[in-house]
């Protein structure tokens, strides 16, 4: 079990190392100019010296007048000290606008699970202990209709509905822009505000927060939900199921301690993908909310060919891709006990 | 009606003084409703008195495990179950399902056919195990967690303190029916159904487990229904027999007679097709043809299609249980059943009833084993 781990961890380095090695080759391959698009397009059509010169001197900040393999071992000998290039956008070390982007989208993250765990399974659970029935319809009526409607258009109507009209969603941003932030500890302004004590402020960013969570939350959750009713549903059929029944055990032991803890283990391998479109979600939502993520963060920086800032980004996608898929296998030997069993040997 | 204290073990003794039957099953059919209706049982009637061991014998899709299950209401919702399910003065069928969990598990248990698929592969032993003393015995985590460790050990499982927190993967075939059984027999239920409970295991382990259930039932004079569909099981273990084909009971005697006197011609010839040791057999006899389709019923009796000693009457009445007479006299035309059916009437098998075979024209009594030559 701890050399499990430990060897999934020894090898995530070389993970993210082949990771630089594509983002950083495919960004060459792009057949546009980062400078030119940096200086809005008059830079490399017009051989003006005095617009040479600024070429040049961008192309010698950034180092694009060397070759590629050096460009490149000079990138991964400076990530290993933990300098990722400046941004282009921001004129910021990228390491420092990560900094700052990266705590916002775990809480944003770490929320939505949170909802789609919450209201996923039991919904999940309450649709297979009725399958059949009207209420079972009902549900797989709307979780198709929810797994179907595009993330972004759930969250412009809602966020104009919930925001513009019903005045019921916070606005923009993590913070009412009175509201003074709480000391930085962690860049997380719930932690924060807790670590503070500052009440007011928590319950201020929670209600900030509620709105892009539960768009992405109860999209997963609504996926989750169906997964753990077709789980559920051949739990139910199973031979343990009857045999606990059999036992006189009440209906909620029977679908909650017997069937659900059987249904469940695919739950975890779908997080895992589910990940993947939680990311992908979070680009959408954040720019429709104004969350000063890593979801904007990339979305500007692609939409200006910030290289430096781009290879950022992808590498803490990566990096949370490495250490979500090392969460799903370890919470299979939770859920399991037969591959904790077959981890020992 | 059953007395509101219902303290474990006092409906054995109760129903003894009662000295009616502890079980009474009548006119119990079972209908799946699957793309067509599948008939499994027929209007089976039968008693179970205390402290009986009783067989119930037929072959795959005869109808016995759906017979069974159906006692304690267990089968699928696409189950259609009618007729009335007597335990201990209670009717079973009328009882609410919160009524009926506080009968399953504590006055009826059950040992499964595959302790493969019957035990939850993601809850340790114990905790399958303390639930059921937890529920109907009242017991505290810990009280209960003592105790079943003690079951485990009676049941035969080595170091059953230990193997308390193992998963069932990590028993044998053999042990995870032993902690079923334990499981069953845990708060001393009046009825123990043990629905084909050798049927997945290794052919050495099989006695074993059969021991231990004759053990435990004789022990407790707790009454068990033994479903099998292997007459060797039945042999060793039980006092009556009942034999079902095609959703109905065919033959019902004591254990010896329905050994050394089958008068059902189904009975004969499933005792043609046991393998047997003092012969030498180039094949294994089998019954010909193929076993009625219970989705489309037939008029008449079911087995007549496969009978050699089938006579005109078979093909349209379905022939009810009846008496054999003591003092049979065979004819040339076969036996002269008309007086037998007007002299005992049609009868319901039970501790005290006769030989009762449901066939126009039993043939003269074979004997497939001898009654002290099988063994289980």
């Amino acid at each position: 079990m701890r050399w499990f781990v430990l060897r999934r961890l020894a090898l995530a380095p070389f993970v993210l190392l082949g990771m630089t090695c594509i983002t950083f080759f495919v960004s060459q391959l792009i057949p546009v100019d980062p400078v030119a698009a940096y200086l809005g397009g008059r830079g490399a059509a017009q051989s003006d010296a005095a617009e040479q010169a600024i070429i040049d001197a961008l192309n010698a900040r950034w180092g694009w007048d060397k070759p590629i393999p050096e460009r490149y071992w000079i990138y991964v000998t400076n990530l290993l000290q933990g300098d990722m290039g400046e941004s282009s956008h921001s004129a910021r070390a990228v390491s420092t606008d990560l900094a700052n982007v990266v705590p916002p989208t775990i809480e944003l993250v770490v929320a939505a699970l949170l909802v789609a765990f919450v209201f996923g399974i039991p919904l999940g659970v309450f649709a297979a202990a009725r399958r059949g029935g009207l209420w079972d319809t009902a549900f797989k009526v709307v979780s198709t209709l929810a797994i179907s409607v595009p993330v972004f258009w759930l969250a412009i109507v809602g966020f104009t509905v919930f925001y513009g009209r019903l005045g019921w969603a916070a606005g923009p941003g993590q913070l009412d822009i009175f509201t003074r932030p709480p000391p930085e500890v962690t860049g997380m302004v719930t932690v924060d505000s807790i670590l503070a004590r500052q009440w007011d402020v928590l319950l201020d960013t929670l209600h900030h927060l509620a709105f892009p969570a539960l768009v992405l939350g109860l999209v997963i959750g609504f996926y989750f939900a169906r997964v753990v009713r077709s789980e559920m549903v051949d739990a139910l059929e199973s031979d343990y199921v009857r045999t606990a029944r059999g036992k006189g055990l009440r209906r909620r032991l029977v679908l909650y301690r017997h069937a659900l803890r059987n249904a469940v283990i695919p739950v975890i391998t779908l997080s895992g993908l589910a990940f993947g479109s939680l990311l992908t979600g979070i680009i959408v939502v954040e720019h429709v909310v104004g969350w000063p993520g890593l979801g904007q963060y990339a979305f500007s920086a692609a939409t200006r060919l910030d290289l430096n800032a781009i290879a950022g980004v992808v590498l803490v996608i990566s990096l949370a891709y490495v250490l979500a898929n090392l969460a799903v296998d370890l919470l299979y030997t939770v859920a399991d006990p037969r591959v904790r069993d077959g981890l020992k040997s | 009606m059953k007395s509101p204290v219902a303290e474990p073990g006092t409906i054995v003794a109760d129903a003894a003084e009662a000295d009616g039957p502890l079980l009474s099953v009548r006119d119990l059919s079972v209908t799946f409703r699957a793309e067509s209706l599948v008939r499994a049982v027929r209007t089976v009637s039968y008693d179970l008195a205390v402290g009986e061991q009783v067989g119930l014998v037929g072959e795959s899709g005869s109808g016995k495990s759906a017979g069974a299950l159906a006692l304690a209401r267990l089968l699928p919702e696409y189950a259609d179950v009618s007729g009335t399910v007597t335990l201990d003065g209670t009717n079973l069928m009328r009882l609410t399902e919160r009524e009926l969990r506080e009968v399953r598990g504590d006055q009826i248990g059950i040992v499964y056919q595959d302790p493969f698929s019957s035990l939850n592969p993601v809850l340790t032993i114990g905790k399958q195990l303390a639930e059921v003393l937890r529920k109907h015995k009242r017991l505290g985590a810990r009280a209960a967690r003592r105790q079943a460790a003690q079951l485990l050990g009676s049941v035969g499982v080595p170091n059953a303190d230990d193997r308390l927190s193992d998963y069932p993967h990590q028993f044998s075939g053999g042990m995870r029916q032993r902690a079923v059984i334990a499981m069953a027999v845990a708060p001393r239920p009046a009825l123990l159904i043990a629905d084909e409970p050798t049927t997945a295991l290794d052919v050495t382990v099989q006695a074993q487990i059969l021991e231990l259930l004759d053990e435990l039932t004789s022990q407790h004079r707790t009454t068990m229904l033994l479903i099998t569909h292997d007459l060797g099981v039945v042999a060793g273990v039980t006092q009556r027999v009942m034999v079902m084909y095609a959703g109905r009971i065919v033959e019902s005697s004591t254990t010896a007679d329905v050994f050394t006197r089958a008068s059902h011609p189904y009975t004969v010839a499933l005792h043609r097709s046991l393998p047997r040791i003092d012969l030498r057999q180039e094949r294994l006899v089998t019954i010909e043809g193929q076993p009625p389709d219970p989705t489309r019923p037939a008029e008449g009796c079911p087995f007549a299609p496969r009978c050699p000693s089938r006579i005109d009457r078979c093909a349209t009445e379905d022939p009810p249980l009846m008496t054999i007479p003591t003092a049979r006299r065979a004819t040339a035309g076969g036996w002269n059943m008309t007086s037998i059916q007007d002299a005992d009437g049609v009868q319901v098998p039970g501790p005290a009833s006769p030989h009762l075979t449901a066939c126009w024209n039993p043939p003269a009594p074979v004997g497939g084993l001898s009654e002290r030559g099988s063994t289980p």
